[in-house]
């Protein structure tokens, strides 16, 4: 702990500190929904995007075996920290999609699986403030990776 | 000794609480097939007629027919469908004489008529003889029909399950629940089965 205070998150202000926590949980939460739906059939997880009744079979069939692998690449970016600003933007992105797809099923009453984390999770108002909550954090998780880095060199102005 | 007797106790209470599933006219294919389908349907539930007239027969020519499934009807009547407990009944009662598929067929193919008029018992009389009929109408309160469709019912409830159809399947021990807008995609059902069967 004093390694990980020390050394991590030492030189850090509490809202870096904050963000570094944050962006390392969404890294691990995106692992952990991929290898969910990675280890079941991907006809599983389309069928959980088809009953959205957003994207034709075509697309359905594309998203369902692409989607996995893109939240398993942009989970391990997201806990290693590289190209800081681009992980964490694709996330918010993703996430700000998902939370507006489930928000427009609760809106039309379907009654759904959210798809989450595999098949079998019913759509609720659960899975919505979760989603919620983790595209707040994925948004400033994004603010704080565009904000200059303490102790970093300002540009010298001519 | 006593240590024996309590291990073998203990060993044995989870069989003696467990209750027999009581399949009997409404399972079709090799019961020691790698996959386990259960269908529980409604036979009132317009979805389940879909289900039964479009999916179905694909999921028994390429799965059951083919020893890769073994297939189980669930009766899971609704409770806002006010014949679907009856129908199930006469459909349970058909099954002990083993007379499951000519009902279940005829039930879906007029669930229009019967769930205006509540006519089943006529309807289930264009598939029985006479001397058949007396013996469904004879079993229906017996609890060789009672007791399938409460185990099923508590079944489908313990899921839980959130609509009709819904099937069930499990490969190695391990359960896949297949519901909703997806089940009539069966592009998407054959590519369920299929990739499992390749593990």
């Amino acid at each position: 702990m004093t390694f990980f205070s020390d050394r991590i998150l030492g030189r850090r202000t509490p809202a870096g500190a904050a963000a570094l926590v944050l962006r390392v949980i969404l890294g691990a939460i995106f692992v952990y929904a991929a290898w969910m739906k990675l280890r079941d059939p991907w006809a599983l997880f389309a069928m959980s995007i088809d009953s959205y009744q957003v994207l034709p079979l075509w697309a359905v069939e594309l998203a369902a075996h692409s989607l996995p692998w893109f939240e398993l690449l942009l989970g391990v970016l997201l806990i290693a920290g590289v190209w800081r600003g681009v992980p964490a933007v694709a996330a918010t992105l993703l996430l700000g999609v998902f939370f507006g797809l489930m928000v427009r099923a609760m809106a039309k009453g379907m009654q759904i699986d959210c798809g989450c984390f595999g098949p079998g999770e019913r759509l609720s108002w659960m899975t919505l403030l979760r989603d919620g909550a983790l595209l707040a954090s994925s948004v400033f998780v994004t603010a704080m990776a565009f904000q200059p880095r303490r102790g970093a060199r300002p540009t010298p102005v001519e | 000794m006593k240590l024996c007797l309590a291990l073998a106790l203990a060993l044995l209470l989870p069989c003696l609480a467990a209750a027999p599933d009581p399949i009997h006219g409404n399972a079709f294919g090799d019961s020691k097939a790698p996959i386990l389908i259960e269908v529980f349907s409604d036979f009132q539930c317009p979805a389940c007629k879909r289900f039964h007239d479009e999916e179905l027969p694909l999921i028994v020519s390429d799965y059951v027919s083919q020893g890769k499934a073994y297939l189980v009807y669930r009766y899971f009547p609704l409770p806002q469908h006010i014949y679907g407990r009856k129908a199930a009944e006469l459909v349970c009662a058909c099954a002990q004489i083993g007379k499951y598929e000519p009902a279940a067929d005829i039930l879906f193919a007029k669930q229009n008529a019967w769930s205006q008029d509540g006519k089943l018992d006529e309807t289930l009389s264009t598939v029985l003889t006479p001397s058949e009929r007396k013996q469904v109408l004879d079993l229906i309160k017996d609890p060789r029909v009672q007791a399938p469709i409460e185990h099923d019912l508590a079944e489908g409830h313990a899921l839980p399950l959130a609509s009709t159809p819904t099937v069930l399947v499990t490969y190695k021990s391990r359960q896949f629940k297949l519901d909703g807008q997806g089940l009539f995609n069966y592009r998407l059902v054959k590519a369920t089965l299929d990739d499992l069967l390749q593990r």
